[in-house]
Protein backbone atom coordinates (compact mmCIF):
# COMPACT_ATOMS: atom_id res chain seq x y z
CA UNK A 1 0.00 0.00 0.00
CA UNK A 2 1.29 3.43 -0.88
CA UNK A 3 2.38 5.58 2.02
CA UNK A 4 2.11 9.38 1.77
CA UNK A 5 5.91 9.51 1.44
CA UNK A 6 5.75 7.52 -1.77
CA UNK A 7 3.43 10.05 -3.42
CA UNK A 8 4.77 11.87 -6.44
CA UNK A 9 4.11 15.58 -6.81
CA UNK A 10 1.81 14.87 -9.76
CA UNK A 11 -0.27 12.59 -7.50
CA UNK A 12 -0.59 15.30 -4.87
CA UNK A 13 -1.94 17.69 -7.55
CA UNK A 14 -4.58 15.17 -8.65
CA UNK A 15 -5.62 14.28 -5.10
CA UNK A 16 -5.88 17.94 -4.07
CA UNK A 17 -7.92 18.77 -7.20
CA UNK A 18 -10.31 15.86 -6.57
CA UNK A 19 -10.78 16.75 -2.92
CA UNK A 20 -11.43 20.38 -3.88
CA UNK A 21 -14.09 19.21 -6.32
CA UNK A 22 -15.72 17.11 -3.61
CA UNK A 23 -15.71 20.10 -1.25
CA UNK A 24 -17.30 22.22 -3.95
CA UNK A 25 -20.10 19.67 -4.38
CA UNK A 26 -20.80 19.73 -0.64
CA UNK A 27 -20.98 23.54 -0.75
CA UNK A 28 -23.36 23.32 -3.71
CA UNK A 29 -25.54 20.91 -1.75
CA UNK A 30 -25.56 23.20 1.29
CA UNK A 31 -26.59 26.15 -0.86
CA UNK A 32 -29.33 24.30 -2.73
CA UNK A 33 -30.79 22.51 0.29
CA UNK A 34 -30.37 25.43 2.60
CA UNK A 35 -34.07 25.73 3.37
CA UNK A 36 -34.87 22.03 3.46
CA UNK A 37 -31.99 20.65 5.57
CA UNK A 38 -32.23 20.56 9.35
CA UNK A 39 -29.81 22.61 11.45
CA UNK A 40 -27.92 19.41 12.41
CA UNK A 41 -27.64 18.28 8.80
CA UNK A 42 -26.36 21.72 7.78
CA UNK A 43 -23.73 21.63 10.51
CA UNK A 44 -22.65 18.12 9.61
CA UNK A 45 -22.20 19.06 5.94
CA UNK A 46 -20.29 22.18 6.95
CA UNK A 47 -17.96 20.05 9.05
CA UNK A 48 -17.33 17.67 6.15
CA UNK A 49 -16.66 20.55 3.84
CA UNK A 50 -14.16 22.07 6.26
CA UNK A 51 -12.47 18.72 6.61
CA UNK A 52 -12.15 18.33 2.85
CA UNK A 53 -10.76 21.86 2.50
CA UNK A 54 -8.18 21.17 5.16
CA UNK A 55 -7.08 18.06 3.24
CA UNK A 56 -6.86 20.11 0.03
CA UNK A 57 -4.54 22.56 1.76
CA UNK A 58 -2.43 19.73 3.21
CA UNK A 59 -1.97 18.03 -0.16
CA UNK A 60 -1.14 21.35 -1.82
CA UNK A 61 1.41 22.06 0.91
CA UNK A 62 2.88 18.58 0.42
CA UNK A 63 3.03 19.29 -3.32
CA UNK A 64 5.03 22.47 -2.65
CA UNK A 65 7.32 20.50 -0.36
CA UNK A 66 8.01 17.90 -3.08
CA UNK A 67 8.47 20.57 -5.79
CA UNK A 68 10.97 22.55 -3.74
CA UNK A 69 12.72 19.41 -2.46
CA UNK A 70 13.36 18.32 -6.07
CA UNK A 71 14.98 21.70 -6.78
CA UNK A 72 17.08 21.82 -3.60
CA UNK A 73 20.29 20.43 -5.13
CA UNK A 74 19.94 22.51 -8.30
CA UNK A 75 19.39 25.73 -6.39
CA UNK A 76 22.38 25.16 -4.11
CA UNK A 77 24.48 24.51 -7.24
CA UNK A 78 23.29 27.88 -8.53
CA UNK A 79 24.09 29.61 -5.26
CA UNK A 80 27.66 28.30 -5.53
CA UNK A 81 27.91 29.41 -9.16
CA UNK A 82 26.68 32.89 -8.17
CA UNK A 83 29.28 33.13 -5.38
CA UNK A 84 32.03 32.06 -7.77
CA UNK A 85 30.82 34.62 -10.33
CA UNK A 86 31.05 37.36 -7.71
CA UNK A 87 34.57 36.22 -6.76
CA UNK A 88 35.65 36.37 -10.42
CA UNK A 89 34.31 39.90 -10.76
CA UNK A 90 36.36 40.82 -7.72
CA UNK A 91 39.48 39.39 -9.35
CA UNK A 92 38.94 41.54 -12.46
CA UNK A 93 38.63 44.58 -10.21
CA UNK A 94 41.93 43.57 -8.61
CA UNK A 95 43.63 43.63 -12.02
CA UNK A 96 42.43 47.21 -12.41
CA UNK A 97 43.77 48.10 -8.99
CA UNK A 98 47.09 46.60 -10.16
CA UNK A 99 47.28 49.06 -13.06
CA UNK A 100 46.57 51.96 -10.73
CA UNK A 101 49.38 50.76 -8.51
CA UNK A 102 51.69 50.51 -11.51
CA UNK A 103 50.93 54.15 -12.39
CA UNK A 104 51.81 55.19 -8.85
CA UNK A 105 55.03 53.19 -8.94
CA UNK A 106 56.01 55.09 -12.07
CA UNK A 107 55.22 58.35 -10.28
CA UNK A 108 57.41 57.23 -7.41
CA UNK A 109 60.20 56.32 -9.83
CA UNK A 110 59.91 59.74 -11.46
CA UNK A 111 60.05 61.45 -8.11
CA UNK A 112 63.19 59.50 -7.13
CA UNK A 113 64.85 60.41 -10.42
CA UNK A 114 63.94 64.07 -10.08
CA UNK A 115 65.35 64.14 -6.52
CA UNK A 116 62.42 66.31 -5.51
CA UNK A 117 61.70 65.43 -1.85
CA UNK A 118 58.20 66.95 -1.97
CA UNK A 119 57.16 64.92 -5.01
CA UNK A 120 58.80 61.83 -3.51
CA UNK A 121 56.79 62.09 -0.32
CA UNK A 122 53.59 62.77 -2.25
CA UNK A 123 54.09 59.78 -4.58
CA UNK A 124 54.99 57.47 -1.69
CA UNK A 125 51.95 58.55 0.29
CA UNK A 126 49.69 58.06 -2.71
CA UNK A 127 51.08 54.57 -3.28
CA UNK A 128 50.52 53.63 0.33
CA UNK A 129 47.02 55.00 0.60
CA UNK A 130 45.10 53.76 -2.42
CA UNK A 131 45.45 49.99 -2.72
CA UNK A 132 44.09 49.48 0.79
CA UNK A 133 40.57 49.38 -0.66
CA UNK A 134 41.24 46.48 -2.99
CA UNK A 135 44.01 44.68 -1.21
CA UNK A 136 42.07 41.48 -0.58
CA UNK A 137 43.80 38.46 -2.08
CA UNK A 138 42.73 37.59 -5.59
CA UNK B 1 59.17 67.23 -13.29
CA UNK B 2 56.49 66.37 -15.76
CA UNK B 3 56.51 68.00 -19.14
CA UNK B 4 53.09 67.32 -20.65
CA UNK B 5 53.58 70.08 -23.21
CA UNK B 6 56.12 67.94 -24.99
CA UNK B 7 53.52 65.28 -25.68
CA UNK B 8 51.69 65.61 -28.95
CA UNK B 9 48.26 64.18 -29.47
CA UNK B 10 49.31 60.67 -30.45
CA UNK B 11 48.74 59.07 -27.05
CA UNK B 12 45.42 60.84 -26.91
CA UNK B 13 44.54 59.39 -30.30
CA UNK B 14 45.63 55.94 -29.14
CA UNK B 15 43.55 56.36 -26.02
CA UNK B 16 40.56 57.39 -28.06
CA UNK B 17 40.96 54.38 -30.30
CA UNK B 18 41.21 52.06 -27.33
CA UNK B 19 38.18 53.68 -25.74
CA UNK B 20 36.20 53.20 -28.93
CA UNK B 21 37.23 49.56 -29.13
CA UNK B 22 36.35 49.02 -25.51
CA UNK B 23 32.99 50.68 -25.71
CA UNK B 24 32.27 48.56 -28.78
CA UNK B 25 32.99 45.41 -26.79
CA UNK B 26 30.85 46.65 -23.94
CA UNK B 27 27.77 47.21 -26.07
CA UNK B 28 28.22 43.72 -27.52
CA UNK B 29 27.13 42.29 -24.23
CA UNK B 30 24.01 44.46 -23.95
CA UNK B 31 21.66 41.54 -24.77
CA UNK B 32 23.33 39.50 -22.02
CA UNK B 33 22.66 42.30 -19.54
CA UNK B 34 19.09 42.48 -20.78
CA UNK B 35 18.51 38.78 -20.01
CA UNK B 36 19.84 39.33 -16.48
CA UNK B 37 17.68 42.41 -15.96
CA UNK B 38 14.52 40.70 -17.25
CA UNK B 39 15.20 37.73 -14.97
CA UNK B 40 15.32 40.08 -11.99
CA UNK B 41 12.16 41.92 -13.06
CA UNK B 42 10.25 38.68 -13.63
CA UNK B 43 11.18 37.30 -10.23
CA UNK B 44 10.29 40.56 -8.47
CA UNK B 45 6.83 40.55 -10.11
CA UNK B 46 6.25 36.92 -9.11
CA UNK B 47 7.24 37.40 -5.47
CA UNK B 48 3.70 38.08 -4.10
CA UNK B 49 2.24 34.88 -5.58
CA UNK B 50 5.09 32.83 -4.10
CA UNK B 51 5.10 34.56 -0.72
CA UNK B 52 1.31 34.18 -0.49
CA UNK B 53 0.99 30.43 -1.06
CA UNK B 54 -1.65 30.29 1.69
CA UNK B 55 -3.64 33.32 0.42
CA UNK B 56 -6.21 31.31 -1.52
CA UNK B 57 -6.71 28.89 1.34
CA UNK B 58 -7.28 31.74 3.81
CA UNK B 59 -9.58 33.67 1.48
CA UNK B 60 -11.69 30.59 0.76
CA UNK B 61 -12.05 29.70 4.41
CA UNK B 62 -13.05 33.23 5.45
CA UNK B 63 -15.43 33.77 2.54
CA UNK B 64 -17.25 30.50 3.15
CA UNK B 65 -17.58 31.11 6.85
CA UNK B 66 -18.92 34.62 6.39
CA UNK B 67 -21.59 33.63 3.93
CA UNK B 68 -22.46 30.04 4.69
CA UNK B 69 -21.59 29.28 8.34
CA UNK B 70 -24.51 28.15 10.46
CA UNK B 71 -23.01 30.14 13.34
CA UNK B 72 -20.52 32.84 12.32
CA UNK B 73 -17.88 34.13 14.71
CA UNK B 74 -15.34 36.47 13.09
CA UNK B 75 -12.41 35.82 15.43
CA UNK B 76 -13.04 32.09 15.70
CA UNK B 77 -13.34 31.83 11.92
CA UNK B 78 -10.03 33.56 11.38
CA UNK B 79 -8.28 31.26 13.81
CA UNK B 80 -9.84 28.22 12.17
CA UNK B 81 -8.76 29.48 8.75
CA UNK B 82 -5.18 29.98 9.94
CA UNK B 83 -5.11 26.50 11.34
CA UNK B 84 -6.41 25.07 8.12
CA UNK B 85 -3.81 26.85 5.98
CA UNK B 86 -0.80 26.62 8.27
CA UNK B 87 1.07 24.02 6.20
CA UNK B 88 0.81 26.01 2.98
CA UNK B 89 1.97 29.08 4.87
CA UNK B 90 4.99 27.15 6.15
CA UNK B 91 5.93 26.06 2.62
CA UNK B 92 5.85 29.58 1.17
CA UNK B 93 9.42 30.56 2.24
CA UNK B 94 10.79 27.58 0.30
CA UNK B 95 9.31 29.03 -2.90
CA UNK B 96 10.54 32.51 -2.03
CA UNK B 97 14.05 31.10 -1.52
CA UNK B 98 14.08 29.53 -5.00
CA UNK B 99 12.88 32.81 -6.47
CA UNK B 100 15.64 34.71 -4.69
CA UNK B 101 18.24 32.42 -6.24
CA UNK B 102 16.95 33.46 -9.67
CA UNK B 103 17.10 37.15 -8.67
CA UNK B 104 20.73 36.73 -7.52
CA UNK B 105 21.59 34.87 -10.72
CA UNK B 106 20.10 37.66 -12.82
CA UNK B 107 22.10 40.24 -10.86
CA UNK B 108 25.46 38.49 -11.20
CA UNK B 109 24.76 38.05 -14.91
CA UNK B 110 24.14 41.80 -15.25
CA UNK B 111 27.27 42.64 -13.23
CA UNK B 112 29.45 40.22 -15.20
CA UNK B 113 28.27 41.58 -18.55
CA UNK B 114 28.74 45.19 -17.46
CA UNK B 115 30.80 47.19 -19.95
CA UNK B 116 32.72 48.81 -17.09
CA UNK B 117 34.23 45.45 -16.18
CA UNK B 118 36.40 45.39 -19.30
CA UNK B 119 36.96 49.15 -19.58
CA UNK B 120 40.26 50.49 -18.32
CA UNK B 121 39.89 54.07 -19.49
CA UNK B 122 40.47 55.63 -16.10
CA UNK B 123 43.21 53.29 -15.00
CA UNK B 124 45.21 53.79 -18.21
CA UNK B 125 44.82 57.52 -18.14
CA UNK B 126 46.66 57.46 -14.82
CA UNK B 127 49.38 55.18 -16.14
CA UNK B 128 49.79 57.29 -19.29
CA UNK B 129 50.09 60.48 -17.25
CA UNK B 130 52.65 58.86 -14.99
CA UNK B 131 54.75 57.51 -17.85
CA UNK B 132 54.65 60.78 -19.76
CA UNK B 133 55.93 62.55 -16.64
CA UNK B 134 59.12 60.49 -16.50
CA UNK B 135 62.25 62.51 -17.23
CA UNK B 136 65.78 61.57 -18.09
CA UNK B 137 68.07 62.24 -15.15
CA UNK B 138 70.05 65.40 -15.65
CA UNK B 139 68.59 67.18 -18.66
CA UNK B 140 64.91 66.84 -17.79
CA UNK B 141 63.99 65.54 -21.25
CA UNK B 142 61.11 63.02 -21.30
CA UNK B 143 62.26 59.44 -20.78
CA UNK B 144 59.80 58.17 -23.38
CA UNK B 145 59.13 60.22 -26.45
CA UNK B 146 55.56 60.50 -27.69
CA UNK B 147 55.94 57.62 -30.15
CA UNK B 148 57.44 55.28 -27.59
CA UNK B 149 54.83 56.20 -25.02
CA UNK B 150 52.06 55.52 -27.47
CA UNK B 151 53.48 52.06 -28.27
CA UNK B 152 53.93 51.18 -24.61
CA UNK B 153 50.40 52.31 -23.75
CA UNK B 154 48.82 50.47 -26.65
CA UNK B 155 50.56 47.27 -25.71
CA UNK B 156 49.63 47.57 -22.04
CA UNK B 157 46.02 48.31 -22.90
CA UNK B 158 45.85 45.48 -25.36
CA UNK B 159 47.23 42.99 -22.86
CA UNK B 160 44.94 44.06 -20.03
CA UNK B 161 41.81 44.30 -22.11
CA UNK B 162 42.49 40.96 -23.63
CA UNK B 163 43.05 39.46 -20.21
CA UNK B 164 39.93 41.03 -18.74
CA UNK B 165 37.72 40.27 -21.68
CA UNK B 166 38.84 36.69 -21.47
CA UNK B 167 38.08 36.69 -17.78
CA UNK B 168 34.72 38.32 -18.42
CA UNK B 169 33.76 35.82 -21.09
CA UNK B 170 35.08 32.92 -18.99
CA UNK B 171 33.06 34.20 -16.07
CA UNK B 172 29.88 34.37 -18.15
CA UNK B 173 30.56 30.94 -19.60
CA UNK B 174 30.95 29.53 -16.10
CA UNK B 175 27.66 31.11 -15.05
CA UNK B 176 25.88 29.76 -18.11
CA UNK B 177 27.26 26.26 -17.63
CA UNK B 178 24.56 25.68 -15.03
CA UNK B 179 21.72 25.55 -17.51
CA UNK B 180 20.33 22.34 -16.05
CA UNK B 181 20.23 23.79 -12.54
CA UNK B 182 18.46 26.88 -13.90
CA UNK B 183 15.93 24.67 -15.67
CA UNK B 184 15.26 22.57 -12.57
CA UNK B 185 14.90 25.62 -10.32
CA UNK B 186 12.66 27.54 -12.71
CA UNK B 187 10.62 24.42 -13.54
CA UNK B 188 9.90 24.07 -9.82
CA UNK B 189 8.49 27.60 -9.76
CA UNK B 190 6.53 26.93 -12.95
CA UNK B 191 5.15 23.74 -11.42
CA UNK B 192 3.95 25.70 -8.43
CA UNK B 193 2.37 28.40 -10.59
CA UNK B 194 0.52 25.98 -12.88
CA UNK B 195 -0.27 23.02 -10.62
CA UNK B 196 -0.88 24.63 -7.24
CA UNK B 197 -1.39 28.38 -7.51
CA UNK B 198 -3.60 28.26 -10.61
CA UNK B 199 -5.88 25.44 -9.31
CA UNK B 200 -6.18 27.35 -6.01
CA UNK B 201 -7.35 30.44 -7.92
CA UNK B 202 -9.73 28.41 -10.10
CA UNK B 203 -11.32 26.88 -7.02
CA UNK B 204 -11.65 30.29 -5.43
CA UNK B 205 -13.36 31.52 -8.60
CA UNK B 206 -15.71 28.54 -8.64
CA UNK B 207 -16.57 29.11 -5.00
CA UNK B 208 -17.20 32.81 -5.57
CA UNK B 209 -19.62 31.90 -8.38
CA UNK B 210 -21.46 29.49 -6.09
CA UNK B 211 -21.65 32.03 -3.29
CA UNK B 212 -22.88 34.73 -5.64
CA UNK B 213 -25.79 32.45 -6.47
CA UNK B 214 -26.49 31.91 -2.78
CA UNK B 215 -26.30 35.63 -2.00
CA UNK B 216 -28.55 36.42 -4.95
CA UNK B 217 -31.28 34.19 -3.52
CA UNK B 218 -31.12 36.14 -0.24
CA UNK B 219 -31.75 39.50 -1.87
CA UNK B 220 -35.50 39.26 -1.23
CA UNK B 221 -35.14 39.02 2.55
CA UNK B 222 -31.88 40.96 3.14
CA UNK B 223 -31.50 43.30 0.14
CA UNK B 224 -28.88 45.62 1.62
CA UNK B 225 -26.53 42.90 2.91
CA UNK B 226 -27.05 40.82 -0.23
CA UNK B 227 -26.22 43.75 -2.51
CA UNK B 228 -23.14 44.67 -0.51
CA UNK B 229 -21.74 41.12 -0.44
CA UNK B 230 -22.80 40.57 -4.03
CA UNK B 231 -20.82 43.61 -5.18
CA UNK B 232 -17.78 42.52 -3.22
CA UNK B 233 -17.95 39.04 -4.72
CA UNK B 234 -18.29 40.51 -8.20
CA UNK B 235 -15.08 42.54 -7.72
CA UNK B 236 -13.31 39.50 -6.32
CA UNK B 237 -14.35 37.40 -9.29
CA UNK B 238 -12.84 39.93 -11.70
CA UNK B 239 -9.63 40.07 -9.69
CA UNK B 240 -9.38 36.28 -9.60
CA UNK B 241 -9.57 36.15 -13.39
CA UNK B 242 -6.70 38.64 -13.60
CA UNK B 243 -4.63 36.73 -11.06
CA UNK B 244 -5.11 33.54 -13.08
CA UNK B 245 -3.83 35.39 -16.13
CA UNK B 246 -0.80 36.54 -14.09
CA UNK B 247 0.00 32.94 -13.07
CA UNK B 248 -0.10 31.85 -16.72
CA UNK B 249 2.00 34.85 -17.75
CA UNK B 250 4.57 33.92 -15.10
CA UNK B 251 4.85 30.35 -16.43
CA UNK B 252 5.32 31.70 -19.95
CA UNK B 253 7.97 34.18 -18.78
CA UNK B 254 9.86 31.32 -17.08
CA UNK B 255 9.81 29.36 -20.36
CA UNK B 256 11.08 32.41 -22.26
CA UNK B 257 13.85 32.88 -19.68
CA UNK B 258 14.99 29.27 -20.09
CA UNK B 259 15.11 29.70 -23.87
CA UNK B 260 17.01 32.99 -23.65
CA UNK B 261 19.60 31.55 -21.28
CA UNK B 262 20.04 28.40 -23.35
CA UNK B 263 20.49 30.61 -26.43
CA UNK B 264 22.94 32.81 -24.56
CA UNK B 265 25.19 29.86 -23.77
CA UNK B 266 25.61 29.15 -27.49
CA UNK B 267 25.69 32.78 -28.65
CA UNK B 268 28.14 34.30 -26.20
CA UNK B 269 30.66 34.88 -28.99
CA UNK B 270 27.98 36.31 -31.30
CA UNK B 271 25.58 38.12 -28.98
CA UNK B 272 24.18 40.12 -31.89
CA UNK B 273 22.80 37.00 -33.62
CA UNK B 274 19.29 38.00 -34.79
CA UNK B 275 17.68 34.70 -33.85
CA UNK B 276 18.92 34.93 -30.30
CA UNK B 277 18.05 38.63 -30.16
CA UNK B 278 14.49 37.62 -31.04
CA UNK B 279 14.47 35.21 -28.08
CA UNK B 280 15.70 37.97 -25.78
CA UNK B 281 13.01 40.33 -27.08
CA UNK B 282 10.35 37.64 -26.62
CA UNK B 283 11.49 37.17 -23.02
CA UNK B 284 11.25 40.94 -22.40
CA UNK B 285 7.73 40.95 -23.84
CA UNK B 286 6.66 38.07 -21.60
CA UNK B 287 8.02 39.87 -18.57
CA UNK B 288 6.17 43.05 -19.58
CA UNK B 289 2.90 41.07 -19.79
CA UNK B 290 3.57 39.51 -16.39
CA UNK B 291 4.33 42.90 -14.84
CA UNK B 292 1.08 44.30 -16.23
CA UNK B 293 -0.95 41.36 -14.94
CA UNK B 294 0.76 41.24 -11.58
CA UNK B 295 0.42 44.99 -10.93
CA UNK B 296 -2.89 44.49 -9.18
CA UNK B 297 -4.11 45.36 -5.74
CA UNK B 298 -3.41 42.44 -3.42
CA UNK B 299 -6.31 40.04 -2.86
CA UNK B 300 -9.02 41.64 -0.79
CA UNK B 301 -9.43 40.33 2.74
CA UNK B 302 -12.68 39.35 4.30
Amino acid sequence: MATPHALTKEETYVIADSLAQASSLVLELRIRQRTTLSQEEQQLLEKHENHLDMLVSLFRAYGIYLITEDARQASSELVQAIDKGKARLKRITDVKAGIETAAKLVDLGAAILSRDPGALLEAAASLRSKPKKDDAPA
Amino acid sequence: MRSPSLLPSRPAAAGLLAALLLSGCASNLAPVRSVGEQTQKMSAAAHPMLAGAADSCMAKAMRQQLIMATRFDAQGSEQAARQRCVMEEKMSPRLVALNEVLIAYGKVLVDSADGKVSSYKEQFKGLGDALSGLEQPGDGAPLLDAGQLSVVMKLAQYMSTLATQRMQKASLRELLAHQQAIDITSNALKNYALNIHLPNLREEAREVDQLRGAVGSMSGTEPLAANYVGTHLYQERKQLAQRQAAATAYAQALDAMQQSLAGLATHLDHPQDPQWQAQVDAFAQRVAVLERQAALPSPSRW
